[in-house]
């Protein structure tokens, strides 16, 4: 009886929530429901598909996304051998920046990359510029530059972390001992013994992360370009605008990404399952 | 040559993550920072830190709202997700369960806050306390129950059996055994669940409509409204608690990894 009022809790909780929701954001943008329905329509569909820059804002996300991966994967891959040994304290100080939130991070890397920010002021008495206007726009630029930045800095210690896990509990030390027995030097010790575990122990992680940081809100909110927006910003600023027939497209956009994201997950996910049960 | 290498790395990375928060404290102790004075920072000014203690301060309101939510979140996703992993771990659909524990834990916070949004109005809970304590616990209850799940094992499971077997009831076996067995890894989902939702913003300014100003609302209100000096000490209001926790968890902390449901 008491698993059975657990688990429906779980359930209550966690689908429930999720299909009501995409459920009425489906009705909403086929124009059945809402305070300016007029039947079903597939207008605001075909404005999402067609032409309200949703692909261009998911992709861009996306994009955001991977190289934000790309770049704590190999930070993180190159500097956890340094952390292994020791008394841990090295692995605490990792926790830190895990301990900051990314408002926080973001408003930091403002104060920092800014027009009239910490580097633009020591680019100023470097002799490198001679007023604030002359340093690069950084901050709100369309590549994105400060917040793949942010997200790094929040990335790469807990990638540090999770590779130092994998070492350990994939006995990376011995094969490499092995390794080298045959002759191999760091080098391929490196990228064909370390590099192949590492990844393929992680790649679950790196795909959950990808999604998290192209849903991520604040740090483009405040570091991110207006044209492309991420995703987002881009479906929040549609649902908060005047206009109510922005609403079913705002409604719509939030459905097909949740859509996707699902997608992404269970398909990762479900290879991770079977992958611990062995069946792959 | 390679040992030198390897400490100047460390020396440069533990840079890259101390230096914020001193630079961000430091920052939040003046006013009036001009261009171009880098490390001058305008004039030395304690005023805000003053208005703390002011009953009617905004950021001491802030600061109490915070950590009443984070709290009460954290506790009620813990307690009901160590109960509900124990289900789950043992149960024939456990991958299947898992797979859903993910789905809003995934989602972006703020788009399931807009997916929940007209129901949340409905039952009345847009813009206030509770509504958004409700919004959180479906984001850290599964998140905790999938740390747990990764926790649970055979042992465990036969430990609390023999409890059983000794003439003890369900509720000892969890008070006397199960629950001081699991005391770190309690700690650490703890830290964890707190964490989520002392970070959360999009969340929370969403479905708190700006009415519910906790402190990453107010660090964007700030900085919005082009006031980085209150912002910095909302910034470092928001830092504290964290930290203070990773203090005190800092034997367990290597091992919150281990059940990350980031798996």
């Amino acid at each position: 009886m008491k698993k059975k009022i657990l688990i429906s809790f779980f359930l209550v909780i966690t689908v429930v929530p999720v299909l009501a929701g995409l459920i009425y954001a489906f009705l909403y943008s086929l124009g059945i429901t809402g305070v300016i329905s007029k039947g079903l329509t597939f207008s605001y569909w075909k404005e999402i598909l067609y032409s309200s820059g949703f692909f261009l804002s998911l992709f861009y996300s996306l994009i955001i996304g991977a190289i934000t991966i790309f770049i704590s994967f190999f930070i993180a891959y190159f500097i956890y051998p340094f952390f292994i040994n020791g008394s841990g304290k090295g692995q605490l100080i990792m926790f830190i920046p895990l301990s900051i939130p990314p408002m926080v991070w973001a408003f930091y890397h403002y104060l920092m990359f800014s027009g009239a920010g910490f580097i633009s002021r020591l680019s100023y008495h470097l002799g490198l510029i001679s007023n604030p206007g002359e340093f690069p726009v950084l901050v709100n630029d369309n590549f994105g530059t400060i917040v793949i930045l942010t997200h790094v800095v929040m990335a790469f210690p807990f990638f540090t972390l999770y590779f130092i896990r994998i070492h350990n509990s994939e006995k990376i030390d011995r094969l490499t001992t092995l390794a080298k027995n045959f002759g191999a030097s760091d080098s391929e010790v490196s990228w064909r013994v370390r590099l192949p575990i590492i990844f393929l122990k992680s790649r679950v992680l790196l795909i959950l992360y990808l999604v998290f940081v192209a849903g991520s809100y604040e740090v483009p909110l405040l570091l991110g370009s207006q044209s492309p927006r991420m995703i987002t910003v881009f479906t929040l600023e549609k649902m908060q605008r005047f206009d109510l027939y922005d609403k079913p497209v705002a409604y719509g956009a939030a459905f097909l990404y949740a859509i996707v994201v699902l997608i992404i997950v269970l398909f990762s996910l479900k290879r991770s399952f079977r992958t611990d049960e062995g069946r792959v | 040559m390679k040992v030198e290498f390897r400490n100047v790395s460390k020396v440069l990375i533990y840079s890259v993550i101390v230096f914020p928060i001193i630079w961000i404290f430091i920052f939040s102790l003046f006013t009036n920072w001009a261009f171009p004075s880098i490390f001058g920072f305008g004039e030395f000014n304690i005023n805000i830190w003053e208005r703390l203690l002011d009953s009617e301060s905004l950021l001491l309101s802030g600061l109490l709202l915070s950590l009443i939510i984070s709290l009460i979140t954290a506790i009620l996703s813990v307690s009901l997700g160590f109960a509900t992993s124990e289900v789950i771990y043992k149960s024939r659909y456990k991958n299947t369960l898992l797979l859903s524990a993910y789905f809003p834990y995934v989602l972006s916070p703020v788009v399931l806050a807009l997916l929940l949004q007209v129901y949340f109005v409905k039952a009345g809970l847009s813009g206030s306390l509770i509504g958004v304590i409700v919004a959180l616990f479906m984001i850290v209850y599964p998140y905790s129950v999938l740390f747990f799940v990764g926790y649970w094992n055979e042992n465990l499971i036969n430990m609390k059996q023999l409890v059983r077997t000794l003439g003890g009831n369900k509720f000892s076996a969890w008070t006397k055994v199960v629950i001081p067995v699991s005391k770190p890894v309690i700690s650490l989902c703890f830290f964890q669940c707190f964490i989520i939702a002392w970070f959360e913003f999009g969340l929370t300014n969403l479905l708190g409509v700006g009415k519910v100003k906790t402190l990453p609302v107010q660090i964007y209100m700030y900085i919005q409204e082009a006031n980085p000096y209150y912002a910095a000490v909302a910034s470092c209001l928001m830092i504290a608690p964290p930290l203070f926790l990773l203090f005190i968890n800092r034997r367990w902390m290597s091992e919150s990894i281990k059940f990350s449901p980031l798996r």
